[in-house]
């Protein structure tokens, strides 16, 4: 008897808004969250804009007694999501087998700020050390001596939550870069379909705005540099562009086992029936030119919804606004949809989201989901220029209203790996 | 229909050798693989010990040299791991599609150190760094090392290296990522998402996190004889040893391994993954807490195996030689074992492997998938002090020789993380 999944509550915190509601608001008025960093000083950096969550308060989040210590800005975003899609399912926890309750993550390690350096040594003892090879300034790192690499790792957001809601199931995390949350809500699904548990949180969160990342990637060549017009620096699709922009971000989903979410008389959002990986096996940095690898992963979430390309209404992109990216995933949904590839509707919420890299999957997925109960369709904006190697239908510029019943959520990470989510409106009957 | 999934293929590399035949030996003779640190100078620190992989020589991996350049150490074990696991399994992949095959995988996290970390942040700042000569370009200043660095680049290596296309999972939850990785492999092939999987995973000696964790209070602080630092169930344990490697099965579809006549370690029958820890590190856990939360997924996984608990000849326990976490997993083997588990065969093999952390587990299973084959069970070295709470038979000092048929795999993790493996002898 196969076990279908349901979405019985969503929360998410993003560059356009503190919840789910102000967040759509923004998306439907076409409004950017991309600004300049606040986050840290970045006048010197060649990258000095991102899309930074605005006016979170890190003190609000109630935290257990003692945690708080091990808890990373992505992880308070992450709390705050899980809170407003708990009270958005109305679940009461008294009611829940704990050892039927998993929790699935897609995270990060945040990186430490040059600004938090100082907790984690002296400059003048890395210096010495690294003049002269000598690792002997651990020693008087109180950082390190907190056992850093283990208490702010990816995991702990996962950790935190299972001890919040006491949930005893399986527990795992997905660090898979860009695909990290769409991996592990693909996980969740998996996890209720096979009985390992059948109410699941699940999601992901990021929170990498700081001087390593934005270097790092900047190094990489694969950052948008249009310092000059934050709003309009992200641009998938378009001819112009030139890289994505790095955001920050947490959703979270309460996800549950059909039979369980109607005999609680919870509602029910949605319905995840399908979910598709693959690899590249190609580079750690670009993806094949002809959409290879890509295309694999739509197919097998199709076919694991028992859906045809034709019966998709929305494909969500992945959409980064960099030119290799948006070239090969237009060229692999074509593989897949063939000549519906032209009448289905795509846009990138990358436009005005920016990229949220770990939690991009989830936030994603739940702007989709949002599109099925609301007939609309999110644009992509700063679409200018059409480029004749992208040559789909974007939704440019205005939000389309548009019957939305099945959708398609791609989420592309470097090196290769590649994850796609199918998600359809609920229909009351046995499949 | 649940379809039955068994294990065609190990490939493992640790501190005890670089092949299977190296690694068993070893650890039958009960010959530790822990030894100075020499990869780095730590000589100002607590910790002097570690697993350390000798000999490993990345030459010889397979793929384009430039690809071997842009690997970590931990993704050069995985893949030469791979391919031992491969070779081993006899799989042609002339037969078989790239896109047919999947990839499970443990990491431990981001591969960097506190100065990578600082070098990139300071120079990105836009300040000088004056203290490195021209021609010491740090590597972390390369553009492509952020990528390089990624918990996932052991899996895309390994998929880049081999041309393996099919689905793919990854996991970070740190020490039972490697459990989790083929536990779920097995899950998703016994459920028909796929026919074969390659699962394991790596580890490797990151300096900032080696102190991290000696700072813990969880490894040995062993002065002495790097060989006798690990003893668990000794009543003189004080922590376990740190080692890297890398550990890799391949996990395929019974009747696809049946077609292409492939040699079968063992059958995977239960698998499960669980947490009970109500604060990180289960500092301020209970010892009942703890022990209930061992018990939970001991029971769960034997339930799911659909076997009963005197069925299990042999228990690779997680042995990982600190003071509560040996007594917590004893108490639990009694209480879900009552008096059989007096007449088990028990035994941690971090006693001479060392804790290799999201390469512990697969290592483990690959252990027990050969302790199946053999009828040997490998013993748990340095034990000299029987401790009354722990008076269970470790298998101590010495293998032993025993009809095994069924063997049970434990994890425990750093922070109340259970997963727990039952692999059959296949008839």
């Amino acid at each position: 008897m196969e076990r279908r999944v349901v979405i019985t509550g969503m929360g998410a915190v993003t560059p356009l808004g503190l919840d789910l509601k102000t967040t759509w608001e923004n998306l439907m008025r076409a409004k950017s969250g991309i600004g300049h960093i606040s986050l840290f000083d970045a006048t010197t950096f060649p990258v000095q804009i991102a899309a930074e969550v605005k006016d979170f308060d890190e003190s609000a989040i109630n935290l257990p007694e003692g945690i708080e210590h091990f808890t990373s800005r992505s992880t308070k975003f992450c709390l705050a999501a899980t809170q407003e899609a708990k009270q958005d399912s109305c679940l009461n926890l008294d009611t829940v087998d704990p050892t039927m309750f998993g929790i699935s993550i897609g995270g990060n390690e945040e990186n430490t700020k040059l600004s938090n350096f100082g907790d984690a040594f002296a400059e003048k003892d890395i210096f010495y050390s690294l003049q002269n090879r000598d690792l002997s300034y651990y020693n008087h790192s109180n950082f390190l001596g907190q056992i850093w690499a283990v208490r702010r790792c990816a995991h702990t957001s996962s950790h935190i939550l299972s001890i919040i809601y006491n949930a005893q199931g399986p527990v795992s995390t997905s660090s898979t870069a860009c695909a990290s949350s769409a991996q592990a809500i693909g996980k969740a699904m998996r996890m209720i379909e096979y009985g390992d548990a059948d109410i699941m949180i699940t999601g992901g969160c990021d929170s990498i705005i700081g001087e390593f990342s934005v270097a790092g990637f900047g190094l990489l060549g694969a950052l948008s540099q249009n310092n000059k017009d934050p709003e309009r620096a992200s641009r998938p699709f378009d001819l112009k562009r030139d890289g994505f922009v790095l955001g920050e971000g947490a959703g979270i989903l309460i996800m549950e086992e059909l039979g369980h979410a109607r005999e609680r008389g919870a509602k029910i959002i949605a319905e995840i029936t399908g979910f598709g990986t693959s690899s590249n096996a190609y580079r750690i940095t670009d993806s094949p030119p002809d959409g290879r690898g890509a295309d694999q992963a739509m197919r097998l979430a199709l076919e694991d919804a028992g859906l045809l390309p034709e019966d998709i209404d929305y494909i969500n992109a992945h959409g980064t606004s960099t030119l290799i990216n948006d070239r090969s995933e237009t060229q692999a949904i074509k593989k897949v949809f063939g000549k519906d590839a032209y009448r289905t509707p795509i846009s990138s919420n990358k436009s005005m989201l920016g990229h949220l890299i770990a939690s991009a999957g989830t936030i994603e997925l739940i702007v989709s989901v949002l599109t099925i109960q609301k007939n609309i369709i999110p644009p992509t904006i700063n679409y200018e220029i059409p480029d004749p190697d992208c040559d789909l239908d974007y939704v440019p510029n205005e939000p389309r209203e548009y019957e939305v019943n099945s959708i398609l959520s791609n989420s592309f990470a470097f090196g290769g790996q590649n994850a796609s989510l199918v998600a359809e409106r609920y229909q009351d009957v046995d499949a | 229909m649940p379809r039955r999934v068994v294990i065609t293929g190990l490939g493992l590399i640790s501190p005890l050798g670089l092949t299977l035949e190296d690694n068993w030996s070893s650890l039958t003779k009960g010959v530790s693989g822990a030894n100075f640190i020499s990869s780095f100078d730590c000589s100002s620190w607590k910790i002097k010990i570690a697993g350390e992989v000798k000999n490993f020589d990345p030459r010889y991996l397979p793929g384009k040299k430039k690809s071997v350049k842009l690997m970590n150490r931990d993704s050069q074990l995985a893949v030469a791991a791979t391919s031992l696991a491969l070779e081993d399994s006899r799989l042609n992949r002339n037969e078989i599609e790239p896109s047919a095959i999947g990839i499970a995988f443990g990491a431990f996290g981001v591969q960097y150190t506190l100065e990578d970390a600082y070098i990139v942040t300071y120079s990105a700042a836009g300040k000088k760094i004056t203290w490195l000569s021209e021609s010491e370009e740090p590597k972390c200043l390369n553009p492509i090392w952020p990528l390089t660095i990624l918990p996932n680049m052991s899996l895309c290596h390994i998929a880049i290296s081999h041309n393996i296309q099919g689905p793919n999972i990854a996991f970070c939850s740190l020490v039972t990522s490697g459990a989790q990785a083929i536990g779920e492999a097995f899950k998703l092939i016994k459920f028909g998402e796929a026919d074969i999987f390659i699962a394991g995973g790596c580890s490797t000696l990151n300096p900032s996190y080696l102190f991290s964790l000696c700072s813990s209070g969880l490894l040995s602080d062993e002065k002495g004889n790097p060989s006798t630092a690990c003893r668990p169930f000794d009543k003189n344990r004080n922590g376990f040893v740190m080692g890297e490697g890398a550990a890799v099965v391949i996990i395929e579809e019974l009747s696809h391994a049946l077609r292409r006549n492939a040699h079968i370690y063992g059958e995977v029958i239960g698998y499960s993954s669980t947490m009970q820890g109500n604060s990180l590190l289960s500092e301020k856990q209970s010892f009942e807490t703890r022990v209930e939360g061992v018990t939970a997924c001991l029971k769960e996984t034997i339930e799911q195996a659909e076997i009963d608990p005197e069925d299990i000849d042999y228990i690779n326990a997680d042995g990982k030689a600190t003071f509560i976490s040996d007594w917590v997993e004893t108490e639990a083997i009694k209480k879900v074992f009552g008096s059989y588990a007096y007449q088990l065969s028990i035994s941690s093999t971090k006693s001479t492997m060392s804790h290799l952390l999201c390469a512990s587990a697969p290592a483990e299973i690959i252990v027990g998938a050969l302790a199946l084959r053999e009828g040997i069970i490998p013993p748990t070295i340095n034990y000299q002090h029987p401790d009354p709470c722990c008076d269970l038979d470790y298998t101590p000092n010495h293998f032993k020789r025993k009809e095994v048929k069924v063997v049970l795999s434990h994890t425990i993790g750093l922070s109340g993380e259970h997963a727990a493996l039952i692999l059959r002898r296949f008839s």
